[in-house]
């Protein structure tokens, strides 16, 4: 996932009982226009120095810039009066390894005690692949603007050229890992952004009864 | 469905891949103090004093 797949799955997460804050080794002027730029519903949070990032073990010197850098990575937090224990971690390799928002939302139902679980994802068209990778440097009016010219440079469009594709991608898997996982497929209907179709929705449903049975920290 | 995926990111690896970390899961999650957008200290305790909580270290301003 990525972070404005998060504006929308943060309420999700707040209608399953969580909160979501992000953090990145930006200053919180950065953060600030980031946030408004993506009009995101949670906060973000500023780690200048990486400091927080080496306590959660995602770290790491970039290279060849040598910046201090976190890994991208998930912590899912017990609430304070449980033990604010980490209860789910995902930590990836590499940036290129993201855990998909489904993935992410089997975890929270799961940790929160859900025996009936929903995920559904969304497998963009491929069509709708290439249109975001083009609108990234070329937003028509109304989509959320592009980073400062400053941050567009080359190598940062091909990243996330390679991202938009990796993780369209990462969600044929997805719907392939549900499926062998045992999920039921209950519906799949095309996904809308405002008239356009820009891919086809899978929803799947599960009873974790017993799974779930064998959670410590279930209320 | 059939079909090998390839190129693909590979599947989710475990946190305890990576060469030198220790999982954290299980354990208390490391106290922090963090400014929010505004400059305002932000601490983990604050935030889940209420709800447990979602930390995302992200890259990519997208």
């Amino acid at each position: 996932m990525y972070l404005s797949q998060l504006r929308q799955f943060y309420w999700e997460a707040r209608g399953l009982g969580i909160d979501i804050v992000g953090a990145a080794n930006d200053t919180p002027e950065t953060n600030k226009e980031l946030r408004e730029r993506l009009d995101l519903p949670f906060t973000l949070l500023s780690d200048p120095e990486g400091e927080i990032a080496k306590l959660y073990g995602a770290f790491h010197k970039d290279e060849p810039s040598g910046r201090n850098i976190a890994r991208v990575s998930v912590f899912l937090i017990e609430q304070a009066d449980a033990g604010g224990r980490i209860a789910w971690e995902y930590v990836g390799p590499t940036a290129r390894h993201r855990v998909a928002l489904s993935r992410l939302s089997e975890e929270i139902q799961t940790f929160m005690g859900h025996t009936r679980q929903v995920v559904s994802v969304v497998v963009p068209s491929p069509w709708q692949v290439e249109r975001t990778i083009r609108e990234f440097q070329n937003p028509p009016l109304g989509l959320y603007r592009t980073p400062p010219a400053e941050e567009l440079n080359e190598s940062v469009v091909l990243v996330y050229r390679d991202y938009t594709r990796e993780l369209a991608m990462l969600s044929h898997a997805e719907v392939h890992r549900l499926a062998n996982e045992g999920w039921r497929l209950v519906n799949a209907v095309p996904e809308f952004e405002g008239d356009v179709a820009i891919g086809q929705r899978h929803v799947f449903e599960r009873d974790n009864s017993r799974s779930v049975s064998n959670q410590e920290d279930s209320p | 469905m059939s079909g090998r995926m390839t190129g693909i990111a590979p599947h989710l690896p475990g946190p305890n891949e990576i060469e030198g970390r220790s999982p954290l899961l299980g354990g208390v999650a490391p106290e922090f103090q963090m400014r929010d957008e505004e400059g305002n200290f932000v601490t983990l305790r604050r935030l889940i004093r209420q709800r447990p909580l979602l930390l995302y270290f992200y890259r990519g301003g997208w």
